[in-house]
């Protein structure tokens, strides 16, 4: 049985962490062109619905091993986590995916990416064993979502132009919402994937924090150095990157390490997003992996560097206070979620393109997929 | 009296952290939106960075060395010390005058936040025309120089708190203190170009709405987390909050109707603002019909102020003075008359339960605090100006400040 302030702060965490997906869908949707932008914001939604069925009829029993059915009092705080994983994933594959191909792909991807993998850290798993820490969703969620996003986008392919066509953002102060949004909602995450104590939640409270802001001042610093001056979306990105980077360590850091672990994920994600990207010449359309994926590994890494038991006793002792095996078992979680994530997703699409096609025609594209898709416009 | 033992109570805790989270939500998404939308299509992004970057800074700020000057051990009344500099001795356990059932973080957290929104609401006064350099320093310096003091000076063991002056939730602290160096921010920065001549409509009006409904959600953890607790202070207000700002929003409606013909949205969404400025120093003190009160003034005052700012020729280019300067003085004075020790024993009673010498305690609080806010964004404006210089060229503004300052476009 749970206290009624426990049941309380799991209920508001909740509902904080499902305001981060309306977050998502503005966020993602102010960044698009404006042809596509209901199809875009639609996504996150979708994966609300989709996931949370499924989290109710398998997903929280292959995970959690709970009787089907049970009424766990985490049933719905974990639903809203899976469904953000898979919003996340949208990002890279927006402005050319169907969206029958995404129904059929979100349900099987939550089923067998993200489901073992949280059990492999959550749910005891042999990550769990081995003594890893995730607080809050650094790998289940974000390395997870960011990798499978990145092998989905090349495997799917760039959008039509992609590289020669400009593709300006058509509502940045929806994306600024959204991001808004997202940083409000990721206080739902200072909970954890456990039930913490109050003064677990108010540590992790205030390295979600700093860890943002101090990502955004670098993003923006870093632009404003490189490129002369500094951009809104480059600052809301920064946010979000620290945002990531900190959900893994949120709980076991201090307030100046999340400091440090925000101004590591601007500047990471900055430069994969600026010139990783450009170099690599996948098209990954809202920079899924450049954020989270990379956000989320450094967030994985930082955990094993930072974490400290004087913050909270119920973690562990990172590299830098004397426990380098904290280290290694954090780059096993790491590399395991990369692989597997990767070659699931990579198998997944392949398998899936085989009975449905993943992308719409070139012509839909073309006109936009609110119109070719959904028979309706963004805006009049 | 017995001295409270410090214990953490998890219901509180839950409290003051989920009000730290709706104060966010004031500033980021809450005010950007709001004073977004009320600029023009080329300052949108300009105006937003404004907020989220003071929202930044400030956080960097507070854990660095600004919650030590403002709440750390008092020096002679006007500032807190550099001992809890860098957090230290700020630890998951209570502090017994800060909040004795929360652990000292949470109460940090929450105030950081309001050091965060003060500074952004100011920037509503120099919209559209300021450089973005001149606004990151110019915001740090505020911060330290301007904020921790006041805030010290009625929350952290400073001077007015130890005379008796009341400040539930930032009357003082926030509104006067933002609202006056809004004033002073607006006469030195001079106006826009095109100030009076041409016509400068809001670009988005359901941008602004939506920023004040956040704003109105927020404001439930901005004045009902005061209470530091999930107790019977926090309910009532939650009440007062509530209902000024009801009141206020349909006050400002009424006079707008009879004195213009048609009331507008926009005014309806400035009364609300409006009643939740002015009932924020009194919320904790106050019973629901004086907070109707408190709203009906407000409503009002800020109307007339409005109107009048014509006359005294200073471009409040999204109305900061009007709204939060007159808010919060008329705020603080009336806790000073409404106040009352039926609604909450650890507050006073005021002028009308008899008590004169807390109201002139109220007065001298407005006071200072106008004088000192006044006198020192003077200054730093003066410097910030010799340093980086504060406005961009005529050019840049005829452009925008999203093309000049971010070399970016907002819609496309």
């Amino acid at each position: 049985m749970l206290r009624s302030d426990q049941t309380l702060w799991l209920l508001v965490s909740t509902v904080l962490v499902m305001l981060t997906l309306p977050g998502v869908a503005l966020f993602y949707g102010g960044m698009v062109r404006k042809k596509n932008v209901l199809n875009t914001m639609g996504m996150p939604l979708l994966a609300l619905a989709v996931v949370s069925l499924a989290w109710l009829c398998f997903g929280d029993t292959l995970t959690f091993g709970r009787r089907l059915g049970s009424p766990a009092p985490q049933l719905a705080y974990q639903t809203m986590t899976a469904a953000l994983a898979l919003a996340l994933v949208t990002g890279a594959l927006v402005e050319r995916m169907k969206v029958l191909f995404f129904l059929v792909f979100g349900l099987l991807w939550t089923a067998l990416v993200y489901g073992p993998i949280a059990r492999w850290l959550w749910g005891g798993g042999w990550l769990a064993n081995l003594g890893v820490l995730d607080f809050a969703g650094g790998a289940v969620v974000h390395v997870s979502a960011g990798v499978s996003a990145l092998v989905a986008a090349v495997m799917i392919g760039p959008r039509k132009g992609y590289g020669r066509v400009e593709m300006t953002p058509n509502h940045l102060p929806l994306s600024f919402c959204g991001a808004g949004l997202m940083w409000v909602g990721w206080f739902g995450f200072a909970a954890g994937a456990a039930l913490a104590p109050m003064t677990t939640v108010t540590g992790a409270f205030v390295a979600i924090q700093m860890s943002a802001a101090a990502s955004a001042l670098t993003w923006m610093a870093a632009e404003w150095l490189q490129r002369d001056k500094p951009t809104a979306l480059g600052t809301i990105s920064g946010a979000v990157a620290g945002l990531v980077a900190i959900t893994p360590a949120a709980g076991y850091v201090s307030p100046f390490s999340a400091v440090v672990i925000g101004i590591g994920a601007g500047g990471l994600c900055y430069m994969v997003v600026n010139y990783v990207k450009l170099i690599l010449g996948y098209d990954d359309s809202l920079d899924v992996f450049g954020m989270h994926g990379v956000g989320g590994t450094w967030g994985m890494i930082a955990t094993g560097l930072f974490a400290s038991t004087t913050v909270n006793p119920e973690g562990s002792d990172g590299l830098f206070y004397g426990y380098p095996y904290q280290f290694f078992a954090q780059m096993v979680a790491v590399v395991s979620v990369w692989a597997f994530a990767g070659t699931v997703t990579f198998l997944l699409v392949k398998g899936l393109t085989l009975v449905l096609p993943p992308r719409v025609d070139e012509e839909a594209e073309v006109v936009g997929l609110d119109l070719t898709q959904h028979g309706e416009r963004g805006y009049s | 009296m017995t001295p409270i033992v410090p214990q953490i109570d998890p219901a509180d805790t839950a409290w003051v952290l989920i009000a730290s989270a709706l104060v966010l939500a004031m500033i980021v998404p809450g005010l950007a939106l709001f004073y977004g939308g009320l600029v023009r299509s080329k300052n949108v992004l300009g105006t937003i960075m404004h907020s989220f970057v003071i929202l930044c800074v400030v956080s960097l700020l507070w854990i660095l060395f600004g919650y030590s000057l403002a709440f750390g051990p008092d020096k002679w009344g006007l500032i807190g010390g550099l001992e809890w500099a860098g957090l230290r001795e700020v630890g998951l356990s209570p502090h017994p005058a800060y909040g004795p059932t929360i652990p000292h973080q949470a109460f940090m957290i929450f105030q950081m936040m309001f050091a965060a929104i003060t500074p952004a609401l100011i920037t509503g006064a120099f919209a559209e025309r300021m450089k973005f350099s001149a606004l990151l320093l110019f915001s740090v310096l505020w911060s330290v120089v301007i904020y921790c003091p006041v805030a010290h000076w009625l929350w952290g063991g400073g001077w007015l708190g130890k005379l008796g002056a009341l400040d539930f939730a930032g009357g003082a602290v926030v509104h006067i203190s933002s609202g006056i160096s809004a004033l002073v921010c607006a006469y030195v920065l001079g106006k826009r170009q095109g100030y009076g001549t041409e016509y400068m409509a809001p670009h988005n009006l359901p941008m602004v709405l939506l920023g004040t409904g956040l704003l109105w959600v927020g404001w439930f953890g901005f004045n009902g987390g005061s209470a530091l607790g999930a107790n019977s202070i926090a309910v009532v207000a939650f009440v007062s909050t509530h209902t000024a700002a009801a009141t206020a929003a349909l006050a400002w409606m009424a006079v707008e109707w009879v004195h213009r013909g048609t009331p507008t949205v926009l005014g309806i969404a400035s009364g609300a603002v409006a009643g939740l400025a002015t009932v924020t120093p009194g919320a904790g003190y106050v019973g629901p019909f004086s907070a109707m009160l408190i709203g009906l003034a407000a409503g009002g005052l800020s109307y007339l102020a409005i109107m009048k700012k014509g006359k005294f020729g200073y471009d409040d280019s999204l109305d900061v003075v009007g709204i939060h300067g007159v808010g919060g003085v008329f705020g603080v004075l009336a806790t000073g008359v409404l106040a009352s020790t039926a609604v909450n024993p650890g507050g006073a009673d005021g002028l009308l339960h008899g008590n004169a010498g807390f109201f002139g305690v109220q007065i001298l609080a407005t006071l200072a605090v106008t004088l000192f806010a006044g006198l020192g964004t003077y200054l730093i404006l003066k410097l910030v100006n010799r340093l980086v210089g504060l406005r961009i060229t005529p050019e840049e503004e005829r452009m925008g400040l999203d093309l000049t300052q971010h070399n970016e476009r907002a819609y496309s």
